[in-house]
């Protein structure tokens, strides 16, 4: 192994804390970015003196990206009238996907949206439909990414609505009419994609 | 040593996967090399575009005897020594495009 560094290996390194080259010892640890983002399991070397983290490894970089784009993504929790739930069920029936992957369908409607943002956040603003007066008894959880956090919040711009479960539950609504086209084409490809 | 012994080293470094990052205070998700966010490949073909007018050397300040050099190719900002290996101390786009 020519390009990986293995745990124990001794270098010379520069410490800015020592204000020198020092030796440093390579091992496996936390590494800390910033302030509450530690990513675990780096190839690191430390400081021999000042036991400080002063160098990394090629070979870890994939870590630190992973850290990065998980960072990125926001976790958020919707309500949702039962009648919807059911309508994104039928939907990922559809196209073969697992019903249950509810996320799935939420990420093709983003998908959908992209590009139109604008247009659709003006209809969003008007929409009216009485599912939206349902009483929302079903809990989604969502996990997205950085482009589609963008489309969310172009899509809140837009249509002036702060509140992402609003938000969200008028989108659905939207799907049942022209937005239906799109964001099935978009939850057939993801549903393949995640086969 | 010059430029072009400077660029040939670190660009022989960097496509055997002789190099390391220095783990700095400061910005640390800033070395976009180091973070994963660009690839080998990308990092070789921004060193590559490096011109001799785009570079300039200086000896480090705790060792006088390795010279540190900062590449700037179009909108990049490079800095590393050779010293064993390829040791980057920066490889970043510049303030004004971030």
């Amino acid at each position: 192994m020519k390009t990986i560094v293995l745990e124990g290996t001794v270098e010379r390194v520069a410490c800015e804390h020592c204000g020198r080259f020092v030796s440093a010892t390579y091992a496996y640890g936390p590494v800390e970015l910033e302030p509450g983002l530690v990513v675990e399991d780096v190839m690191r070397a430390t400081c021999d003196q000042c036991n400080r983290v002063i160098a990394t490894a090629p070979q870890s970089a994939h870590r630190f990206k992973a850290a990065l784009e998980q960072k990125k993504h926001r976790r958020t929790s919707l309500r949702i009238p039962h009648e919807l739930q059911d309508f994104v069920g039928q939907n990922l029936s559809a196209v073969g996907a697992d019903s249950t992957h509810v996320e799935l369908y939420f990420r093709a409607l983003l998908l959908a949206c992209y590009g139109h943002e604008h247009e659709i956040g003006l209809k969003l603003r008007h929409l009216e439909d009485p599912v939206l007066n349902r009483p929302c008894r079903d809990t989604v959880n969502l996990n997205l990414n950085g482009n589609l956090i963008e489309v969310l919040e172009s899509l809140a711009r837009a249509s002036e609505i702060t509140n992402t479960s609003e938000l969200l539950r008028r989108l659905l609504v939207l799907a049942d009419g022209e937005l239906a086209g799109a964001a099935q084409k978009e939850c057939a490809r993801l549903a393949l994609a995640y086969a | 040593m010059g430029f072009r012994e400077a660029k040939k080293l670190v660009l022989e470094a960097v496509r055997e996967g002789r190099f390391r990052h220095e783990f700095r205070t400061g910005d640390r998700t800033k070395n976009v090399l180091q973070m994963g966010l660009i690839t080998v490949e990308e990092a070789l073909a921004i060193i590559e575009q490096t011109r001799g007018h785009q570079a300039t050397s200086s000896p480090h300040h705790f060792d006088n005897t390795i010279t540190v050099w900062v590449f700037r190719p179009a909108d990049w900002y490079i800095k590393f020594y050779l010293v064993d290996h390829c040791w980057f101390i920066s490889f970043h786009k510049t303030e004004a495009t971030l």
